[in-house]
């Protein structure tokens, strides 16, 4: 059932109440009510993007130049998956374990074993094939590896007539979450606010927090500071906070096309083996190789091979002719390392319904610097060793201390960490199973679960771990 | 001046004040040049 929040009963009781109706509210949503669970979904926007509703998310960025928060993310139903590109890849195996780079606090409690039954429901959800296991990139050092785009998937359009269909659950819509009440150490019922002022309370046996990698921790906090839902272990919500860095490595020739094997895309992708993380101490990345077309950059471009190397130079020259795409741009995205600093806070302004704005506290490391680097010279010293390819590399990728440029697109638009797991309260802010630590029926779904953020595009273990945690509370609801 | 001359000035500006780089590629038979990594015979 679809209801607008001023269509519901004044108080509205339930099994579970999943706040926010992204990939991660949606999917566990859909999972508790096909397991008989009776579910309150509630999303703070409309069936559209909606002005009033983007202009709650309005923040400030203190560190590096990031994109306008209230650009960064949509409120309304489906989430962020209103706008994303679509690409998906598996977390690595590794990417769950202590990092030799960062050790302290980049470990997962759970396995990548623990959401592998849940990756064909979620290619089902996110309509895309399995990926093509890791193989060895020569003796680079690096694996050639596989991503996927899902369509993409806009959960919002491909989900609502199944929402507003469904017996068992209602999805209220332009419900704000504005108040918590207690019930000793319960989370008793939660108050929600649409933007004509009109509030509505929800009781329920559990209460999913699903609103996003920053509006979690932004909740949490509010919430906890008002008292109106004291955590009994706030110290570490909205902490290590992280977002994948983009960056350009360089320019490529290839001059063995077999090498490469170009998606549909023109994309091939590498990243470090297990092996290069742990001998490098770097933390991981992945590099895309796109080809380009003939301009004038590639005109330019084998100008200068022609300076600097006259024999290669000549050859690429007479290739040109022949092959159009024989350039490619090298660019990467990494692994931003968890740092305490690196913060969700909230700020002196408030927003319509009273709850301070976002302070985002966000800054790259030289770790973050270097292992993109490291990365990118493994993978220019293979092609030029292998006679594949040359690289040339941009000017920072040549300075052993340069930090990472942060120009133009330079990070994924992946909001990850804030409310993390952990194997406990002095490493996380939820557990293994996603629970606040502390509150016996508050959980968290989303990115903002991540511990460490590995290369891997997020969507795509946001729906395992949304699937798997709707499993979880279904069994629970059923056995209370 | 466009982009790609401003990345070729870059790229060569950046030659002489590196260190650490080309002794590195030098390990692996490789040499930098012009922000170019190549190799002998290149």
């Amino acid at each position: 059932m679809l209801l607008e929040l001023s269509q519901a009963p004044e108080a509205i009781e339930t099994g579970v109440c999943v706040v926010g109706a992204g990939p991660a509210g949606i999917t566990l949503a859909r999972r508790l009510a096909a397991s008989g669970t009776d579910v309150v979904l509630c999303e703070a926007g409309g069936l559209e993007v909606s002005p009033q509703s983007q202009k709650v998310y309005d923040g400030r960025t203190v560190g590096d130049p990031y994109f306008d928060l209230s650009m960064a993310r949509l409120r309304y139903l489906g989430g962020s998956t209103g706008h994303w590109n679509g690409w998906c890849r598996p977390l690595d195996a590794h990417d769950f374990a202590p990092k030799a780079a960062s050790p302290a606090m980049t470990a997962w409690p759970i396995g990548a074993r623990d959401l592998e039954p849940f990756a064909a429901e979620a290619r089902d959800i996110l309509e895309i094939d399995g990926f093509r296991p890791d193989e060895p990139f020569g003796a680079s050092g690096l694996n050639r590896i596989s991503l996927r785009i899902a369509g993409p998937v806009r959960f919002g359009d491909k989900y609502r007539g199944e929402l507003a269909a469904a017996r068992n659950l209602r999805l209220l819509l332009h419900a704000n979450l504005t108040g918590a009440r207690m019930r000793g150490r319960e989370v008793a019922a939660l108050a929600f606010t649409d933007f004509e002022g009109r509030t509505r309370s929800v009781a329920a046996r559990h209460f999913v927090v699903a609103c996003g990698g920053i509006e979690n921790s932004r909740l949490l906090l509010w919430l906890n500071a008002k008292g109106d839902l004291p955590l009994p272990h706030p110290g570490l919500v909205g902490r290590y906070w992280m977002e994948h860095h983009e960056a350009t490595i360089g320019m490529v020739v290839v001059t063995d096309w077999d090498a490469f094997r170009f998606d549909e895309h023109a994309i091939d992708y590498f990243a470090p083996a297990p092996a290069m993380l742990e001998r490098r101490r770097i933390l991981n990345a992945h590099l895309y190789l796109k080809t380009t077309h003939y301009s004038d950059e590639t005109k330019y471009l084998l100008a200068e091979l022609l300076c600097v190397a006259p024999t290669l130079g000549k050859w690429a020259m007479d290739q040109f002719g022949k092959r159009l795409a024989c350039v490619g741009h090298l660019k990467a995205s990494g692994e931003q390392e968890p740092l305490h600093g690196n913060r969700v806070a909230l700020g002196e302004e408030r927003d319509r319904f009273g709850m301070p704005r976002t302070v985002l506290h966000w800054r790259a490391c030289a770790l973050d610097a270097r292992s993109i680097r490291e990365t990118g010279l493994a993978f220019a010293a293979h092609c030029a060793r292998a006679d594949i390819a040359r690289v040339r590399l941009e000017p920072w990728m040549q300075d052993d201390g340069a930090m990472l440029p942060n120009e133009g697109d330079a990070a994924g638009f992946h909001h990850m960490g804030g409310t993390r797991m952990g194997e406990g309260a002095s490493t996380g802010v939820v557990d293994r199973n996603c629970k606040v630590f502390g509150l016996p029926n508050l959980w968290v779904a989303g990115s903002s679960l991540f511990p460490s953020g590995g290369y891997a595009n997020p969507t795509y273990t946001i729906v395992k771990l949304a699937l798997r945690l709707g499993d979880h509370l279904s069994a629970r609801v059923a056995t209370r | 001046m466009s982009h790609s001359r401003r990345n070729i000035l870059a790229g060569l500006l950046a030659l002489p004040l590196l260190a650490w780089l080309p002794p590195l590629l030098a390990r692996s038979g490789l040499k930098l040049r012009g922000g170019w990594v190549l190799r002998d015979g290149d």
